[in-house]
This record gives structure tokens, C-alpha cells and sequence, in this order.
């Protein structure tokens, strides 16, 4: 058991990197010592991984340190003896699955950033955020309880928006900063609230539940508890508490991972992710809010098995989101929207996998993402700072020019792309089945037709994201730059080694991944991870498996076509849906609807108060200032004295006063002490 | 009008209010009362007093303690050790922290003010002053933090008889607890950070430091009182010297300000007054101590009925104005946007919080029933105040106006958690006291700084100024986080469990008070981009960044900030000891 201990040195290096590099004087040292961090919390995280893997039978181990604590008493919900958050670490199949990847796209990320931000003015800034932002990513995987996933939950919401508005100097990367951390907000209040409902709800109960061994409370917060708490409110055990609470909690847990996995209607931020630097796209794409949310979902996946109809909703909305992001990124032409676009649309397909009861596939998919996208985004970076422009209709050539670039980037993208036999491909491939299967571990279902609706738009968001990959790769690598003023093509040179080596890591786990979680395989993901006691075993499924290859082959092999000028008469038919296109990458208008409405709702009300306060308030409150002005100037009318005598005066005036009150006091001032 | 008229009208205005209605209470209070102080040597036992005696329903209009004979008298002068803690520890040193301050003072009085080296000097003496409440408050928290504490203990406690022939009874009774201890390290902080902060005063620096230093005095002993006479004193202490410093040193159409202030601070005092009397003579008998009136465990007094109801409205009045609370608020934002920055980020800081502690420490102690009973109506107040807050805000183009009213928004969580009257939601309002307070009075210090430096204040002309200044960005940036509750800062912890323990208790007010404080963040970060972000700008191109000075105040404050923030768990179960002195009462009627 002490092995799982070492996890709280997954968590803690990264923080103590960044605080550590605040020693080093040069910035460059200071980043090598935030990499340093990281790379010992990756060698760590690995060294967990291998010893659960060998026991893979035991049961989860979690550990904590109470951070404050104090005798509560009676409370309007009810009796609870001490009030006294945890924070700790929680070591089972699923946290121990997803910490070295974590890690380690972290760590790619930042061996990228030190050549990438060399000559950066923000390199310590940058490096200590994304040491910070890891760290916090890290605890929130290991996090075993609500309390401590909240606020991590709103580090990792500031870390985002800090990775966002680096380059602060631009106007539009502040307002983007400034957009996300209020959409993310949303979802930050989102799960304040689930957290205080269900404390409200559940504390006076879990109080009464006998301590685990070795503990003398049980904390209100703990995810295992919880899970307990909610089958005994779901058996109707809890007094005050019905399906009706797990459904209020459900749904607040589901918005707050919707708001920060971008998820519709929270997709408005994404645009501004073009004003991010390429590196922290890739962790905000990889391992930061998008993949915190589903994170979210599979720690109180318990709680939605108990209140189906979220489940429901939980799929139909990932799989809306999966095709607008799917087409969005089909149809924007700046490489870096297009990026966080497809990403979103692969996280609603981890929706959509959790919905319909995939949940080892919704996680092994969460880690493939991870793999390609950072590799992805990594890549537009390469391009981004040789061809100086983020439009991919500019772009071009980097297949003769950048070769190790294009190369990576083609492996990124065939991922990308749930291309067969790359990673990708693996999990979408269980993600499908898992739609066809139909059936949580629990033998909870989606409704038919809401089935059918989910397995129609899965098919589409895969065919899309296909196509979107390809041609992203065939805008990039094939033809020849576009002719720009001040541009010269033959200055493109091939980025530097420091940059390409996490690449490539990256990128072999992006080919090669995948077979660690192919879907009936004997020995796969599913074993390791997966929620409840036993691990399913699931047949192989033919149907997914043909399914998915036979869209992804065509998507991609249609894109390809396209750009290289065949397929005309695709061309022309699909000419008419460039209107559906526009309207997806501006992910369905829902950023300016918001805006207008807070504009409306919000910023127009602002003058409101304050001429209110103007108007009425201060002529009112002015008014009997005014009357005391008077008042005063009379009562001192001629003695314009200078203000140090005045304040003799006054002080001589206090002296007999106080001398007079104390002699009353003690009994010497005839007729006023006369009660004696 | 010249500024002397205005200052001789304010003394004079000042004298009539605060003595007229003593006089008229002395007067009154002889024919109310029968002759309980003629006693001598009052006996009223603080601890000894018999813990379960509940108080009978009878009588309509108070429940007195039961007149047991006095088994430990406690007048005589400096033996008084009523707690182990005490017992253990010097017991003047609350004394000595509060009139550290009037000390240094004092003897500031005596200095000359003409050359450049005097002015250091008196300074120096005025930091001295402050550095050693400071010093004492580190002392203090620390020496609580260590102490094995038991529900609702006092520590540091000091009784002297004081005025025992009249027949109001009024001791020197100052002691402190886990809500007074955390909010004097706060002031004293503050004070000494304005205290450098305004270094570079020139213009009438002897008076300006012995009012700031008077102030402290007035602000620290209100803390430390646990006699309602010695309050009001300390509270009444308050108003001049604050009156002067905006009137004095304060920016454009500072006589305006100043005079809100004048009036809205001594109508507060006015009305506290009042309950304090309606306590006190109908409840009290004459005997003002907190312990008597206050006592935890039932052994205290209740007023009930229409007398209650009045002295409760009385006082929340008195603690809404301070507070400030939506209808009368507006003293607040002139106070702060037109006074200098040190004495706005006192008022901020110090001034509201302060508001705060007389809701804690008064209100609901002294009307356990009647603030259960009106529970819901302070509860609208405070989602009144979050909204029209961090509504406002928004429309804001001058910095400090922008704070006033986010800060507006901030203080109404302490007014939800009293509303809401579970102990964790009033845990998390003395933290959030501490925090609001030093994130606010940081922010305010920070605006100061600036349009010293940027020559405006206007958010439109500022803009970019991170390029020239990037450590007033990151202190900026750390204590605007602290206010809109970041993890690893003070606010964190307090706006989680003010919601936390509000939420049971009123879950529609919690929730719109929750979406206020995201607008209020919204105004917060959208100032810091509009500000200090964006392209570098010509107009700026020559300021200068955080020197020493400023490094010199911000830097405690920020490690503060972290440190309330890091250390939450050895902080609370000291401010829990506190609360629990209320909890009891508003349990135990």
C-alpha cells in the first residue's frame, strides 16, 4: 500500500517546481527546474501505474490530511459533529490510468515551450503556470473527494485563463482570457453548488454511517462515501433526500463539466483559444479543462446510474457537440480554432461513451485525445512560427519543407482522424460499440430512440472529424504556400530538435497507443479501468469495428481527394452546406446570443444602481448632510481660529469633560454620583 | 466655505451629538432606574455566573440573570485572571496593544514638524507606535493559535472597575477571542501599511500621523471591548479623527465626503447607542459588560418583545450603515474614491470590516431571537447589496469607485452568513472579515500607487500599464484573485463556507448572492485586462514600477493574503472558538 503513497509526490513536485524556481534567478534555469518537477512527477506516476497494474485486484487506496477542522454542532440541515475538509490522494485503476499521461503531455509541453518561448518575455510566467496548472490537473485526478476537485477545479480555471491571455499585450488574447474565465465561471459556481447541495442534502446522514477503519469521522465530501450516500438516498434510506436530490446533484455536476469541457452551450470561448500560444493550446486541449470535465463525470459516474435521465442528456449533448465541433473544425481555416474545435468534438464523444454506460472507453478515449491532440497542437506550433500565420489556407509545402514536422503531423492527424490501427481509431472504435451495446455496468439504458439519435450523430462526428483531419494534414503538407507580401517560402526551415523530441513521443504513443485498449481484447483497457467492482467483460464487437473504419476510411480518403482537386462533383454537392459550416464554426451564434443577453441582462442594467445612488440616495443622505453643515457652520460662527488652536480647543474642551465624568464617576461632582 | 469652518463646525456638531444624548441617558437613566449600581463594587460574577439557569418566560419584557450572590468579585485592579489563558499570560497586553498607538501619539505632540529629518522622525515614532500593535496582535493570534481552546473561551481578559457611582456601571473590560484576534491583526496591519504607504505626506505630517494613530487606537480598542460604554467610546473615537483625514488630506469635492462620512458615522454611533441604552437599562440594569449581557449558555439576559425587536433594529441599522448595506451606502464610495489612498484603504479595510464585528459581536449575541426571527429580511438585504454591488460595478470608470462597489459586494456574504446563523457560515464570515479587509485595503493602497504614478484614475486612459509596472500587476492580480475567492488565498476558504453554511438555511439567496459574486468577478478581472493589459501606451511610457516603499507595505499584506490562505486549518479553530461564544447564544436563547 505505501507504493500508492507516492502519489502525493505526483502531485506536490510540480507545485514545488514552481515555487522552487522562484530561487533560480534566470529565467531559463527557472524553466529547466519547473521541467525537472514535472519529469520526477511523470517517473513517479509511472512507478504507481506499474505497481497497480500488477494488482489490479486490490482495492482502491485513498489517503488524506484534513486541511482545517472545527466542531460544527447543530446546522439548519441538520446535526453535524466536526466540519472538516480533507485533502488528499486517491489511488485506483482510473487515477492511476490517467496521471502519467497527465504528466506526461505536461511535460512534453513544457520540453517543447523552453525552445518554443526561448526568447519569450513571460518564459518564467509560462513555465511556472503550466507547472502549477499540471500540478493542479494532477490533484484533481487524484483528488478523493468533492472538496478538494472544487478547488482545483477553480485553479484550473485561472490557469486556464492565465495560459490564455499570455501574450496580454494583445487586446484580444486579455478579452479571450477574460471570456473564458466567465463561461468556466459558470461551471465553477456549478459545482460550488453541487458541492453545498449535497453536503446540505447528505453531511447529518454520512455523520451517522460508521467511520471506516482507521478513521474517526467520515468526511461529507468523499467521493466513496458519496457513492454510498447515494444508493441509500436511491433505496430511500435518507430522510429529506430523494431521486429528486440525486437528480438536482446530477444535473449540476453535469453543468459544471459541460462549462469546462466547452461543451454546448458552452462552446462560446473556444474562438478565443487562436490568441493562445501553441504549447498551452495543447495542454488546455490535452490534459486541462476539456478533459478535467469528463474526469469529473467518471468520479460520480455512481450518482448518474442512479438518475438515468442525466445519462440520457449527458450522451445527446456530447453527441450534438461532437458533430458542431466536428464541422466547425471542418470548416475554420485558422489551424488553431480549428484544433480546439476537433478537440471539443472529441471530448463529446467521451460524453457520449460515459452516457450510453462506455465507461472504460470514454476514459481510454479521454488518453488517446490527450496523445494526439497535444501532438497536434504541438505541430501548429512548428508550422505557426515558420510560416508566421495561423491560416491553413496559407500554409502549405511543409511536407518538402518541414519533412519531420509533416510527418508527425500526419501521424497526429491519422489519430486525430479515427484512423484504423492508429490510437484513435481503438477507442472510437469502443466508443461505438459501447453505443450499439447499450448497457452501463449497472444495466442502465438509454432509451431507444435517444439511442438511435446518439449512434446517428456519433456516425456523422466521426465521418467529420475524419475529413477534418485529413484535410487540415492535406492543407498543411501538400501543394505549395500561398504568395504573401514579405513572406519567402524558402525561408521555412525545419523547427529545432528541442522541439521535435517531445514530439515524437507524443507521437508514438498517438500510433502505437491504441493497442493497450483494442475492445475484446483479453487483456485491455477495460480490465484496469472500469467503475463498480468487476471488471465487464465485453465480447468484440464487429458491427463498431466496421462501422468506424468504413467512415473514417471514407471521410479522410473524401478529404485528401478534395484538396488535391478530384472529387468535383463532392464538391459541388457539398457547396450548399458551407452555409451549415459557418454556422457550426461560430458554434452556432451561442457566443454572441450569450453576449448579448449578459449585455443586455447585465451591463445595461450597470448604470441603473449607480444612478439610483446619484439620484435618489445621495440627495437624500445630502440633504441631512447639508442641514448638519449648516447646523455646524452656526454653532462656530465667529471663531475663525486656525485649525491648531481649534484643535486645543477641542481637546481642552475633552479634557474637562472627561475630568468631570471621572470625578462624577468617583463620586466627587455633588448631585450627579448622589445614587451612593 | 473654507476648510476651518468646516472643521470648527465639525467639532461642534460632533460635541453636541455625542454628548447630548450621554447627558440625556445619565439623566433619564436616574429615573428609570432603581438603585442597582449603588452597590459599590459591582459583583457581576462573569464566569461564575450559574451556566444553566433558564432564563424564565414570565416576564415580557426581560429574563434577568438570577441574583446570586457574587462568588468572585473581580475589582480589584490587575488580579483578575478569569481563564487559564490569562492566567498564564502577562494581562496587559491588549492594553498595551491598544494605547500603543495614542502612546506614540502623545509624544508625536511633542515633536517639531519643520525640516525634512523631524517629519522622518515623527514617522518613525508613529511606526514604532503601530509596529508594536502590530507586534502584539502577531503575538496574540499566535499565542491562541497554540492554546488547546474550549467553546467560546476568552483570552487576554483585563477588568477594572472604572465607573461604579453612577448609576450606569461601566468597567475596563477589554478581552479578545477568535473573532477579535484575527480582525486586530488585520487592523493593526493595515494601519501599519498606511502608515508607510504615507510616508511622502508633506503637508501637515504631525497631524496627520496622531489622527491615523488615533484612529488605530479607537479601531483596536473597539476589538478589544467587552463593555458596551467602552465600545461606544472607542467607536466614538473613530469619527473625528476619520473626519479630518478626508476632510484634510483628501482629493476633489473631499468636504462632501467627509461630511457623509460625519454624519452617517455618528448617526451609526447615535443608533448603537441607543440599543446599547435599551440593553442596558432594560435588560442590563445598568451593568454594560458583554459577558453579562452577552453571557453564552443562557446565563445572559434576554430582551423580548417590542423592546427587542426595536434594539435589534436599532443596532442593525447602526452595523448596516457601517457595513455599508444598499440603502445607505453612498457615504462609502465618496469616502473611498475622494479621501487619500492610506485613508481609503482604512476605510475600506478597517471601517467596514469593522461593521462586520459589531454584527457578530452585537447583533446577534445581543437578539438571538429577534435575528432568527428576521432572518429572511437580512437575507434579502444581502442579496440586495451582492446584486446592486456587483452591478455597479460594471458601469464603473473610476478604479476606486469600482472597488467601493465590488467591496460592496464582497461584505454582503458576511451580511448572508449572519442571516443564515449556522456556525459554519459564521466562521467563514470572520475569514471573510479578514480577507475582504486585506485584499481591499492591498487593492485600494494599489490604486493609490497607480494614479500617483499614471496621473489619472480613469480606467478608459489607463490601459497596458503591466509593460512599465509588472509588480503592481502581480500584487494586483494576487489580491483581486483573494477577493473573488481563488483557492491557496484567504478568500477562499471564507466564501466556501459562508456558502456552504448559508445555503441550508436560505437557498435562493445563497444562490443569487453566488451569481453576484460572478459578476462582481467579472468587473474585477475586467478592470485588471482594461487596465494593466494590451498594448504598452506612449502616455505611460515614463512610469515608474513598485520601489521599496511600495514593497515595503505590499509584501506583508500579500504574505498575509497566502498565509490566511495556506494556513486555514490553524486559523479556524481559533475563530471557531469564537463563533461558538455566538452559536451558543443563538441556541441556547
Amino acid at each position: 500500500m505505501t507504493v500508492y503513497n507516492l502519489a502525493w509526490a505526483v502531485v506536490l513536485l510540480p507545485l514545488g517546481a514552481a515555487l522552487a524556481s522562484y530561487v533560480v534567478e534566470s529565467p531559463r534555469r527557472a524553466a529547466w527546474v519547473c521541467v525537472g518537477g514535472m519529469a520526477l512527477a511523470f517517473g513517479v506516476a509511472i512507478v504507481i501505474l506499474g505497481y497497480r497494474l500488477g494488482h489490479i485486484s486490490q482495492a482502491p487506496y485513498s489517503t488524506t490530511i484534513t486541511l482545517w477542522t472545527y466542531q460544527a454542532g447543530q446546522q439548519p440541515n441538520g446535526e453535524i459533529t466536526t466540519f472538516n475538509p480533507q485533502v488528499g490522494v486517491l489511488v485506483d485503476g482510473l487515477s492511476a490510468a490517467v496521471m502519467p499521461t497527465v504528466a506526461f503531455v505536461t511535460l512534453a509541453v513544457q520540453v517543447y515551450s523552453l525552445q518554443y518561448l526561448r526568447n519569450d518575455a513571460g518564459l518564467r510566467r509560462f513555465f511556472v503556470v503550466t507547472a502549477v496548472f499540471g500540478g493542479a490537473m494532477l490533484g484533481l485526478v487524484a483528488s478523493p473527494n468533492l472538496f478538494q476537485s472544487l478547488f482545483l477545479w477553480i485553479t484550473l480555471t485561472v490557469g486556464s485563463a492565465l495560459l490564455v491571455g499570455h501574450w496580454w499585450h494583445r487586446p484580444a488574447a486579455g478579452a479571450a482570457a477574460l471570456r473564458l474565465a466567465l463561461t468556466v465561471g459558470v461551471g465553477d459556481l456549478a459545482l460550488l453548488l453541487a458541492t453545498i447541495f449535497g453536503f446540505t442534502k447528505l453531511a447529518p446522514d454520512v455523520g451517522l454511517l460508521p467511520p471506516a477503519p482507521g478513521l474517526s469521522f467520515n468526511d461529507p465530501f468523499d467521493f466513496s462515501l458519496l457513492a454510498v450516500e447515494w444508493q441509500r438516498v436511491a433505496n430511500h434510506a435518507v430522510s429529506g433526500a430523494g431521486l429528486r436530490t440525486l437528480e438536482v446533484m446530477a444535473i449540476l455536476l453535469l453543468v459544471a463539466a459541460l462549462a469546462k469541457a466547452a461543451q454546448l452551450p458552452f462552446t462560446g470561448w473556444l474562438a478565443g483559444m487562436a490568441e493562445a500560444p501553441a504549447p498551452a493550446l495543447a495542454l488546455l486541449c490535452a490534459t486541462g479543462p476539456l478533459t478535467a470535465g469528463v474526469y469529473l463525470l467518471a468520479r460520480t459516474y455512481r450518482l448518474f446510474e442512479l438518475a438515468p435521465h442525466t445519462l440520457t442528456a449527458m450522451a445527446v449533448v456530447g453527441a450534438i457537440t461532437a458533430v458542431v465541433g466536428a464541422v466547425a473544425a471542418l470548416a475554420h481555416n485558422d489551424i488553431k480554432r480549428l484544433l480546439a474545435f476537433m478537440s471539443v468534438a472529441q471530448v463529446g464523444l467521451m460524453l457520449v461513451a460515459l452516457g450510453v454506460g462506455a465507461f472504460s472507453a470514454a476514459i481510454f478515449q479521454l488518453l488517446t485525445n490527450a496523445w494526439f491532440a497535444a501532438l497536434l497542437c504541438l505541430a501548429a506550433g512548428n508550422l505557426v512560427s515558420a510560416y508566421g500565420t495561423q491560416d491553413i489556407r496559407q500554409l502549405g509545402g511543409a511536407g518538402r519543407r518541414m519533412p519531420a514536422t509533416a510527418r508527425l503531423l500526419l501521424a497526429g492527424c491519422l489519430s486525430a482522424g479515427l484512423v484504423p490501427l492508429f490510437a484513435g481509431f481503438w477507442s472510437a472504435d469502443a466508443i461505438v460499440a459501447g453505443i450499439i451495446r447499450n448497457s452501463s455496468p449497472d444495466l442502465v439504458h438509454v432509451a431507444p430512440a435517444a439511442r438511435a439519435l446518439v449512434l446517428l450523430l456519433t456516425c456523422v462526428a466521426i465521418l467529420v472529424l475524419a475529413a477534418a483531419a485529413m484535410r487540415l494534414y492535406a492543407a498543411v503538407a501538400l501543394g505549395e504556400p500561398a504568395r504573401r507580401r514579405g513572406f519567402v517560402p524558402e525561408r521555412v526551415r525545419e523547427s529545432p530538435r528541442l522541439m521535435l523530441v517531445p514530439m515524437l513521443g507524443l507521437a508514438v504513443l498517438a500510433v502505437f497507443g491504441g493497442l493497450i485498449g483494442i475492445e475484446g481484447a483479453p487483456r485491455t483497457f477495460a480490465k484496469f479501468v472500469h467503475v463498480g467492482a468487476g471488471a465487464p467483460s465485453y465480447g468484440f464487437s464487429a458491427a463498431g469495428l466496421l462501422i468506424t473504419a468504413g467512415l473514417t476510411v471514407a471521410g479522410g480518403s473524401a478529404a485528401v481527394l478534395l484538396a488535391s482537386g478530384r472529387l468535383g462533383w463532392l464538391r459541388g454537392a457539398l457547396t450548399p452546406l458551407s452555409g451549415v459550416g459557418q454556422l457550426a464554426a461560430d458554434a452556432l451564434h451561442l457566443q454572441g446570443a450569450s453576449e448579448r443577453l449578459v449585455t443586455w441582462g447585465v451591463v445595461h442594467m450597470a448604470p441603473l444602481p449607480v444612478r439610483v445612488d446619484d439620484s435618489v440616495v445621495e440627495v437624500v443622505a445630502g440633504d441631512v448632510a447639508a442641514a448638519t453643515e449648516l447646523l455646524g457652520a452656526g454653532l462656530v460662527r465667529g471663531q475663525p481660529r486656525r485649525l491648531p488652536g481649534q484643535l486645543l480647543a477641542a481637546a481642552a474642551a475633552m479634557l474637562i469633560v472627561v475630568g468631570a465624568v471621572t470625578l462624577a464617576a468617583t463620586g466627587h461632582f455633588p448631585g450627579v454620583g448622589a445614587a451612593r | 466655505m473654507s476648510d476651518e469652518l468646516i472643521i470648527h463646525a465639525a467639532q461642534g456638531t460632533l460635541l453636541a451629538l455625542q454628548w447630548a444624548p450621554r447627558a440625556l441617558a445619565l439623566a433619564a437613566g436616574k429615573g428609570w432606574l432603581p438603585q442597582v449600581a449603588a452597590a459599590g463594587p459591582s459583583g457581576a460574577a462573569v464566569t461564575a455566573a450559574p451556566a444553566a439557569s433558564p432564563a424564565p418566560a414570565a416576564n415580557p419584557v426581560l429574563t434577568a440573570p438570577p441574583t446570586a450572590a457574587p462568588t468572585a468579585p473581580r475589582t480589584t485592579p490587575g488580579t483578575t485572571p478569569t481563564t487559564a489563558a490569562t492566567s498564564e499570560f502577562p494581562t496587559i497586553l491588549l492594553s498595551s496593544l491598544i494605547w500603543a498607538a495614542l502612546l506614540a501619539a502623545v509624544v508625536i505632540l511633542f515633536l517639531p514638524e519643520r525640516t525634512k529629518e523631524q517629519r522622518d522622525r515623527i514617522r518613525i515614532v508613529g511606526l514604532a507606535g503601530a509596529g508594536v500593535s502590530l507586534f502584539l496582535a502577531a503575538v496574540a493570534v499566535n499565542y491562541e493559535i497554540a492554546q488547546d481552546l474550549l467553546g467560546g473561551e476568552v483570552s487576554f481578559e483585563e477588568v477594572h472597575s472604572w465607573i461604579t457611582s453612577l448609576p450606569v456601571h461601566v468597567d475596563y473590560h477589554v478581552a479578545a477571542d477568535g473573532i477579535s484576534l484575527p480582525l486586530l491583526l488585520l487592523s493593526t496591519l493595515v494601519f501599519a501599511a498606511a502608515l508607510v504607504a504615507s510616508w511622502r505626506v508633506e503637508r501637515r505630517t504631525k497631524l496627520y500621523v496622531v489622527l491615523l494613530l488615533l484612529l488605530e487606537t479607537g479601531v483596536n480598542g473597539s476589538l478589544c471591548a467587552f463593555d458596551y460604554v467602552l465600545l461606544l467610546l472607542f467607536l466614538g473615537l473613530e469619527i473625528v479623527p476619520l473626519f479630518l483625514l478626508i476632510a484634510v488630506w483628501g482629493g476633489e469635492d473631499r468636504m462632501r465626503a467627509a461630511w457623509r462620512w460625519l454624519c452617517m458615522s455618528t448617526l451609526s454611533w447615535a443608533l448603537l447607542l441607543a440599543a446599547i441604552l435599551l440593553i442596558g437599562f432594560k435588560g442590563g440594569q445598568g451593568n454594560f459588560t458583554f459577558l453579562q449581557i452577552n453571557g453564552a449558555g443562557g446565563s445572559g439576559v434576554v430582551l423580548t418583545g417590542g423592546i427587542a425587536t426595536a434594539a435589534f433594529w436599532l443596532c442593525f441599522a447602526a452595523c448596516a450603515i457601517r457595513l455599508p448595506i444598499v440603502p445607505v451606502h453612498t457615504w462609502f464610495r465618496g469616502a473611498v474614491s475622494t479621501s487619500s489612498p492610506p485613508v481609503a484603504a482604512i476605510i475600506a479595510g478597517i471601517s467596514t470590516t469593522m461593521g462586520g464585528y459589531l454584527l457578530l459581536r452585537v447583533v446577534l449575541p445581543g437578539f438571538p431571537a429577534a435575528a432568527h426571527r428576521f432572518s429572511l429580511p437580512i437575507a434579502l438585504l444581502a442579496v440586495l447589496t451582492a446584486l446592486w454591488g456587483a452591478v455597479a460595478a460594471l458601469a464603473q470608470d473610476d478604479v476606486r469607485r469600482l472597488l467601493a462597489y465590488a467591496g460592496l459586494s464582497q461584505m454582503s456574504l458576511v451580511l448572508l452568513a449572519v442571516a443564515a446563523q449556522s456556525s459554519i457560515a459564521l466562521n467563514g464570515a470572520v475569514l471573510q472579515l479578514v480577507a475582504h479587509g486585506l485584499s481591499s485595503a492591498m487593492l485600494l493602497l494599489l490604486a493609490g500607487g497607480l494614479e500617483e504614478r499614471a496621473r489619472t484614475r480613469s480606467i478608459t486612459r489607463l490601459g497596458g500599464l503591466a509593460w512599465q509596472m509588472p509588480r503592481f500587476t502581480l500584487f494586483w492580480m494576487i489580491a483581486g484573485l483573494s477577493a473573488i475567492g481563488v483557492p491557496f488565498l484567504a478568500g477562499f476558504a471564507a466564501e466556501f463556507q459562508v456558502f456552504l453554511g448559508s445555503y441550508p438555511a436560505h437557498r435562493v439567496a445563497t444562490v443569487v448572492v453566488m451569481a453576484a459574486t460572478l459578476v462582481s468577478t467579472g468587473a474585477v478581472l475586467w478592470m485588471l485586462q482594461r487596465v494593466f493589459f494590451g498594448p504598452a501606451r506612449e502616455a505611460f511610457a515614463r512610469v515608474r514600477d513598485a520601489g521599496t516603499l511600495e514593497l515595503l507595505y505590499l509584501v506583508p499584506m500579500v504574505v498575509a493574503l497566502i498565509a490566511f490562505g495556506m494556513f486555514v486549518g490553524r486559523v479556524m479553530p481559533m475563530i471557531n472558538n469564537g463563533v461558538q461564544l455566538i452559536t451558543a447564544r443563538l441556541s441556547g436563547g
